[in-house]
């Protein structure tokens, strides 16, 4: 990189530039991570603090509500996983190719994710409503029984829950793109003398460059997906009985209860299974060892 | 190193962390004139909800009359209305120990709210001013009160909550007048079934509570509703209580009621009934202005729309539901603010503002009021015939939305559908509920 | 686009078009739908029949600002977004600068903390910002979430800004010095024309994100006076005074904003989020 080393006489102008961004950094991230790790092994609610050891773990651990958020938290990354990316890395290579029409394609199949969580909600409680919702409507006018609740079934809530994300393709695709744009031309030029189709050149080629990008998508969807809060919020408050509850809804209820130190406990963990699967895609992806 | 560029962009980001100083605790409790000025959170302007509209309207002539002395000051605030949200909203100021001088709140969320220590008690001022407490209707502070006699709020109203339904769906399927008991409002509900009706609208929250106070308190459950209720224990050792969860339940498994009775949306269910798919929907009388005669309505529904009490278990035994238990709560803790707080509460429920309030809303008075001045203010007669007829049925009882504790309406909505779905019997289902309900009150 | 492109085949065609129209109908029917229900009547919405507006009404989009005074958020909104995203960038562009350009004590350190804290999920961290918020009395007001939004996004802008630097060559800045320029001018003469095109990147990008935030402005704003869209979209739902036509219509307008200014400004957007993701 070959960085300089400060000027002289420049050196309080560096401190000065460097302090709107660490004021900022220091508030709003490193305090609230120590408040975070002090008052996790306490009672606390906004006032007096009270240390409890690891109370508030062993309270978690015996909650059956706190494995649920867990799980549904875990379903909701897993299907993003399993269907969004492979989808939107699927979208992304066919658009690579360029067939006709493809800025079109992109542009629409990208406009869904830059519509918020809270619009979504709105959005998919009309969509998913039993009386008079497109899908059920679709489905009856199909021949199919088309008056199933299934934000508020318990065998389907998790499921339609998920699919108000899954499909939202656009951001992978975006990345995948830009990756296989950056693939230098030669890559090909070998494999088109050969003569091989774009279709052998697309997997032999193209997919397995395209690991690093794949695992980065995994990785901010796994960010995003482990914090999931608006769309549950809004639309079914966590139930049926905390059927598509998340973690984050879960530390909120807390939050609300006045148990902050509780809120807390369960926070840090929405930190550390951040982290840990982070740590895991990072690996296996081999995501920030360079090309 | 001197030149202008520093101060654009290090003065900008400097500029922000300077306004953060400005931007807290814009809030005075008087004015330089020695105007006494209080806030209140629930008199905002409201083209939708007539009882904010009437708040502010009151407001107005509050502050016009005592000009000079006190005025009340409008908080905008978006969970001004009835939601899930609005005790969590009370109870994050409480937390930041900025609660507004005036605002309503039901009495289970004043039950919750009681444990901040922030609400002011106005039995004392009741007891120094005998002449207007004796106003109010027998009562109507029970479920304001606190455990030490406390009294947490000045009533607001005292409704009586039944049934609406469409008199031409009803006769369509044979019946002239609402049905007077369960098992023949069940026979309806066949009926209506068969001719593509839904019999029954729900929402999964408030108006399915409602239909389930109603099968209790007519099924000889007034206890529970009264006391059992608040205790948040044993619910599922009443007879009458698990009677009364599991006809509610078979409704949905007999197709009585509409596809999405879940959702936890009062208007899912209004709009089943609006649309004239489903016959009948419970609520309170202020259905009427909220709903029935807005534009999303069927063209005529409100001249076919009819009122009636609860049908009973047997003939004879109808019921309806009476709501006294919302009412203005202060988080005032300064004398001078309090002061005024006093002259508002007792302003509001002078007998000119409980009429207006009624023309307005459709909520009947909670103080009493002289009959001639009742009959001259023509108020809406869906509204008014219940709360006649309220006085001659046999049961009357609270709605537990207001009465129960104040985590029910979330462990309801949480626990209710999967009850419904078959994930648990009822037993488990009413001791959950009654486990969730304690524990989300911050128990 | 070179020659040696692989390039999608005649035969294959078809079968990427029918790929890309199921994709396409996977992630835009539900909203399509909605949009398209913000022109029906009260009446049609309630019923659920017919799938296309039977009459068309504008009737929705009258009562957005008539009732539900939609314009009143928007406002609040569009102050949070350009404030907020101003100060991040401003933060982000005075920190960017010197950490790409010189070596110092703490440098990597600081690279590294406030690249971090663009893997955190800052839901996790709810209670103790609410508790930082209340304690500086930036609790339910305007400001405070100018500057909060501005700390959120700073590690994103950060992040861009600084791998943007360290790709551009730094010529002019040498030259700038030899002609006796100071620090800050160096940076707003020289260096800020430079990156133009990337500030142009995080601007859009951090301005979507913050017209979309819910879960903070839900923790920190309670006065409806200071609400941001997001919020009035999730309080259209509730027992007294719902307004479905003017709900719908006003979901409609909230995310058409992002929308528009994603179409007309792709370029920057989708190299916003690539420049962000490949760190």
């Amino acid at each position: 990189m070959g960085a300089a080393p400060i000027p002289r006489g420049a050196r309080r102008a560096v401190a000065v530039s460097l302090l709107p961004g660490a004021a900022l950094f220091a508030t709003f991230f490193l305090v609230p991570l120590g408040v975070l790790l002090v008052t996790a092994f306490s009672r606390w609610g906004g006032l007096e603090l009270a240390w409890t050891g690891l109370e508030n773990y062993r309270r978690m651990l015996s909650d059956p509500v706190f494995f649920a958020a867990l799980g549904n938290t875990l379903f909701y990354a897993a299907a993003a996983v399993a269907v969004q990316v492979p989808l939107g890395v699927a979208a992304g290579m066919v658009l690579a190719l360029r067939p006709r029409g493809w800025e079109a394609f992109r542009t629409v199949i990208f406009v869904p994710f830059v519509i918020s969580g809270a619009a979504y909600a709105l959005v998919f409680s009309m969509f998913y409503n039993a009386r008079a919702g497109l899908l059920n409507n679709a489905l009856a006018a199909l021949g199919l029984p088309g008056d199933r609740d299934w934000l508020f079934d318990t065998t389907t809530a998790r499921w339609a829950v998920a699919g108000t994300f899954v499909f939202v393709v656009g951001f992978v695709m975006v990345l995948v793109m830009a990756e296989i744009a950056a693939i230098p031309d030669e890559v090909y030029e070998a494999a088109q003398i050969d003569g091989a189709s774009s279709w052998r050149q697309a997997v032999h080629i193209t997919l397995p460059l395209l690991r690093t990008v794949i695992g980065t998508v995994i990785l901010i969807r796994l960010l995003v997906d482990i914090g999931m809060f608006d769309v549950v919020f809004i639309l079914t408050a966590g139930g049926p009985d905390n059927a598509t509850a998340t973690l984050a809804l879960y530390a909120y209820r807390a939050y609300l209860n006045g148990e902050w130190g509780y809120a807390n406990a369960v926070g840090s963990t929405i930190l550390v299974v951040g982290m840990v699967l982070i740590v895991a895609v990072r690996r296996l992806f081999r995501v920030g060892e360079g090309r | 190193m001197h030149d202008r560029g520093s101060s654009v962009l290090a003065g900008f980001a400097a500029a922000l962390v300077i306004l953060a100083g400005c931007g807290a605790g814009a809030e005075s409790s008087s004015s330089d004139s020695g105007e006494v000025v209080i806030t209140c959170a629930t008199c905002q302007q409201s083209p939708t909800d007539p009882f904010l509209q009437y708040n502010y309207e009151a407001a107005q002539r509050f502050n016009e009359r005592y000009a000079g002395t006190y005025r009340v000051e409008t908080l905008e605030n978006p969970n001004a209305g009835s939601s899930d949200d609005r005790l969590q909203y009370y109870q994050r100021l409480a937390m930041a120990d900025d609660l507004p001088d005036l605002f309503q709140l039901n009495s289970g969320e004043i039950r919750a709210l009681q444990e901040t220590g922030r609400l002011h008690d106005f039995a004392p001022d009741l007891a120094a001013d005998e002449e207007w407490a004796g106003t109010f209707h027998d009562h109507v502070f029970d479920a304001l009160r606190g455990p030490d006699g406390q009294i947490w709020a000045i009533p607001q109203q005292r409704d009586a909550i039944g049934i609406f339904y469409n008199a031409e769906l009803l006769e369509r399927a044979g019946y002239d007048a609402f049905p007077p008991t369960w098992d023949e409002f069940e026979q309806l509900a066949a009926r209506l079934r068969a001719d593509g009706v839904t019999a029954l609208a729900l929402d999964g929250d408030w108006a399915t509570m409602l239909m389930w106070v109603h099968l209790i308190g007519t099924g000889g459950g007034e206890d529970f509703l009264i006391d059992g209720i608040t205790s948040a224990d044993g619910w599922a050792d009443d007879p009458a209580v698990v009677a009364a969860t599991e006809r509610l339940r078979s409704w949905h498994v007999d197709g009585y009621v509409n596809a999405d009775a879940f959702s936890g949306e009062f208007q899912n269910a209004a709009a089943a009934y609006l649309s004239e798919q489903a016959a009948t929907i419970a609520n309170g009388p202020w259905f009427v202005k909220t709903n029935l005669t807005g534009d999303a309505a069927s063209p005529g529904l409100y001249e076919k729309t009819g009122f009636a009490p609860a049908p009973g278990w047997s003939a004879g035994e109808r019921g309806v539901i009476v709501v006294s238990g919302a009412g203005w709560v202060s988080g005032a803790t300064d004398e001078r603010a309090l002061t005024a707080v006093r002259e508002f509460v007792r302003f509001v429920s002078s007998q000119d503002e409980v009429l207006a309030q009624a023309a307005a809303t459709g909520a009947s008075p909670p103080v009493a009021v002289d009959p001639d001045a009742m009959a001259a203010a023509e108020l809406e007669p869906l509204a008014t015939g219940l709360a006649e007829e309220a006085a001659e049925v046999t049961h009357r009882y609270p709605h537990v939305r207001v009465h129960g504790p104040a985590g029910f309406g979330v462990a309801w909505r949480n626990l209710w559908p999967a009850y419904v779905d078959g994930s648990m019997p009822a037993a488990e289902f009413l001791d959950r509920l009654a486990a969730d309900a304690r524990a989300q009150a911050g128990g | 686009m070179s020659a040696a492109r692989p390039r999608i085949s005649r035969r294959a065609a078809p079968l990427a078009y029918g790929f890309l129209t199921v994709v396409t109908l996977l992630a835009l029917t539900p909203t399509a739908w909605v949009m398209v229900s913000s022109l029906k009547t009260g009446t049609q919405v309630f019923t659920g029949a017919g799938v296309l507006p039977d009459p068309v009404t504008l009737q929705g989009y009258v009562d957005a600002f008539t009732q539900i005074e939609l314009h009143h958020y928007v406002l609040n909104t569009l102050l949070y977004a350009t404030l907020g995203s101003a100060g991040a960038i401003a933060a982000a562009f005075l920190a960017a600068y010197p950490l790409a350009r010189y070596a110092f004590r703490g440098r990597s350190t600081l690279v590294a903390g406030f690249s971090l804290a663009l893997a955190i999920p800052v839901v996790g961290l709810a209670t103790p910002e609410f508790f930082i918020m209340r304690e500086l009395g930036l609790f339910d007001s305007r400001a405070g979430m100018v500057i909060f939004y501005a700390a959120l996004q700073f590690p994103f802008t950060f992040v861009v800004l600084r791998s943007y630097l360290l790709s551009t060559p730094r010529e002019l800045e040498e030259a700038a010095a030899m002609d006796g320029a100071g620090y800050f001018t160096t940076m707003v003469r020289v260096v800020l024309p430079l990156t133009r095109p990337a500030l142009a990147t995080v601007a859009v990008v951090s301005f979507v994100q913050i017209w979309n935030e819910f879960f903070f402005a839900n923790l920190f704003l309670v006065s409806q006076e200071h609400q941001n869209v997001q919020l009035a979209l999730a309080g259209f739902r509730s027992q007294f005074g719902f307004n479905v036509t003017g709900a719908i219509a006003g979901a409609t307008i909230v995310m058409l904003v992002p929308i528009i200014v994603f179409v007309a400004l792709q370029r920057q957007v989708i190299a916003g989020l690539t420049a962000g993701a490949v760190k």
